[in-house]
């Protein structure tokens, strides 16, 4: 089931930068499927300034 | 395990919402960050292309889609036999069920088959109480989603607590039906 603490940290970065937390989501496993993760954790989650710098990307990527 | 749970659908439920999503077609299931199960219905529809380092990126996506956020669920598979499940015991002692796989070649939902029935009910047990779902499709398949305990207040990097998810939501073209935390709802219109 889907974890708490992550799902937070992405609604949070996603309002913080105004993008669709949804797109967003989706991108962010298309990055991990990618090989492109990140250092939280094994799993390759991306820590707070991580995921912040992917928004930035996502908003750039058009 | 057991749930209580209250037959009952909330008072002013959010039942005229769930509606629009009856009749629609099952496309497909993914896993989004955080391990969240998401269910696609309706029309299949991509977002604008984005031009990634590891290739192009499009954001493909179902009209309807249901979240089921940090909820734990159940799916009774339709055409074919099985049950899976996720933070949830079934069957037999703790059995955890299959894992769901979404890029499973025998899906546990058929694609195509339409929602006959969206359900909510109140769910109240040991440090939980919500709204959960029931969503019947025409193949047989059935899934059901249960409301789980709060985590532990997280503060974000400005140190002020980050509000908990929803249980779960339905976006819908007319806007998003979100349940929970707790036994409450709300619906933010498209736009809004």
């Amino acid at each position: 089931m889907g974890r708490k603490k992550d799902l937070r940290r992405v609604d949070a970065v996603a309002r913080e930068f105004g993008i669709d937390r949804d797109e967003f989501g989706a991108y962010l496993e298309d990055c991990k499927a990618h090989g492109d993760r990140g250092t939280e954790n094994d799993r390759g989650d991306f820590t707070w300034d991580e995921m912040r710098e992917k928004a930035r990307e996502f908003k750039d990527q058009q | 395990m057991t749930t209580a749970t209250d037959p009952r659908p909330p008072a002013a439920g959010p039942g005229p919402h769930l509606l629009r999503l009856v009749g629609e077609p099952f496309l497909f299931l993914r896993r989004s960050y955080g391990d969240e199960l998401v269910l696609h219905f309706g029309e299949r529809v991509f977002g604008p292309a984005r031009r990634t380092r590891h290739g192009e990126f499009r954001y493909e996506h179902g009209t309807y889609r249901l979240h089921l956020r940090g909820s734990a669920w159940v799916v009774k598979a339709g055409g074919v036999p099985g049950v899976y499940a996720g933070g949830l015991p079934v069957g037999d002692g703790d059995d955890p069920g299959r894992p769901l796989d979404p890029e499973d070649p025998t899906p546990a939902v058929t694609p195509g088959a339409r929602v006959t029935a969206v359900i909510p009910f109140g769910v109240d047990r040991p440090a939980v109480t919500g709204i959960g779902l029931r969503v019947e499709l025409s193949d047989g398949a059935t899934v059901v989603v249960i409301p789980t305990r709060p985590d532990e207040p997280e503060p974000g990097p400005d140190g002020t607590p980050l509000p908990d998810p929803a249980d779960w939501e339905l976006r819908a073209p007319d806007g998003t039906l979100a349940a929970g935390p707790g036994r409450r709802w709300h619906f933010t219109p498209a736009g809004g």
